[in-house]
């Protein structure tokens, strides 16, 4: 602080006077601070990102992953094109082993269930399975069901009659839908600006 | 107790970051889909969930045409806990 302050033309009485109000402390206080606050930064975790096509944008949001009951484990992406009326879902399920028959996304009132998947693999990862799924969901019904207060569910029906479920944790699923609001806000603003 | 706290916050700062860097690019067309894959280890060391290949990253999204391929690295206390994902794009 002494050398910073010197190098300029105000002088000691300056140093003085920033001395006594104790600024000193309060730079080294700052200081401290402004990193941790960099630390912080990097520690958040980026949720989405975004990549400009040819004919708009595409928003991927990153893998998140959903525990359920005995070990099963769902974990999703998403992708969202700024020109296309549906969000491509990509989930893998693990499990034991079975086949899925229909794929439903609930949230308070809302509800999207489909029976409509592409399969991209099924493989051992231990002891149990993973599938890899696709489905495309309509934009309004993802819109829809991305901005109930009530956590998502993602429910995965087996052929063999067994169902999995996988829940949001509520303070998770609050940080989800701001994030999910904050990408549609984006490309409705993008949108009127073509 | 503040030492420690400053002597944390000065270790985070320094040490903790997240990058994203190109790895390759083809002539394909720029893809609509996206694929990771994710590797973490601990102390540069352990490999505790696998394979951030453009393989396995590729086979995630469904990609049979790839435009181009990112990587992002997240660094905590430099080999400490490394994350790595591979980003796929592509058709």
């Amino acid at each position: 602080m002494n050398s910073l302050v010197g190098c300029t033309n105000i002088g000691a009485s300056h140093t003085f006077i920033l001395h006594n109000f104790g600024m000193r402390y309060l730079s080294k206080k700052l200081f401290f601070v402004l990193l941790l606050f960099c630390s912080l930064s990097a520690f958040a975790k980026e949720r989405y990102s975004v990549r400009v096509l040819p004919d708009g944008n595409m928003y991927f949001f990153m893998p998140y992953k959903l525990k359920g009951s005995s070990g099963t484990m769902l974990q999703y992406d998403m992708t969202q094109l700024s020109y296309s009326d549906s969000v491509a879902i990509n989930m893998t399920l693990t499990s034991p082993m079975g086949r899925v028959k229909s794929i439903r996304l609930f949230s308070g009132e809302e509800n999207y269930s489909t029976t409509q998947y592409e399969l991209f693999f099924q493989e051992r990862a231990g002891s149990r399975f993973n599938t890899r799924i696709h489905i495309d969901c309509p934009l309004s019904k993802f819109r829809r069901l991305f901005s109930c207060s009530v956590p998502l569910t993602i429910e995965l029906m087996m052929e063999d009659g067994k169902h999995y479920a996988f829940t949001y944790k509520t303070k998770t699923w609050q940080k989800e839908v701001s994030f999910v609001s904050e990408v549609q806000e984006m490309i409705a603003y993008s949108n009127s600006r073509q | 107790m503040k030492k420690y706290f400053f002597l944390a916050a000065i270790l985070c700062g320094m040490a903790s970051c997240s990058s994203v860097a190109p790895v390759a690019a083809t002539s394909n067309n720029v893809g609509s889909k996206c694929g990771t894959a994710t590797e973490t280890r601990i102390l540069g060391l352990f490999p505790f969930a696998g394979d951030h290949g453009i393989n396995a990253a590729a086979k995630n999204g469904g990609i049979k045409k790839i435009s181009h391929v990112d990587v992002q690295k997240y660094n905590i206390l430099g080999p400490v806990y490394t994350k790595t994902t591979t980003k796929v794009y592509g058709e």
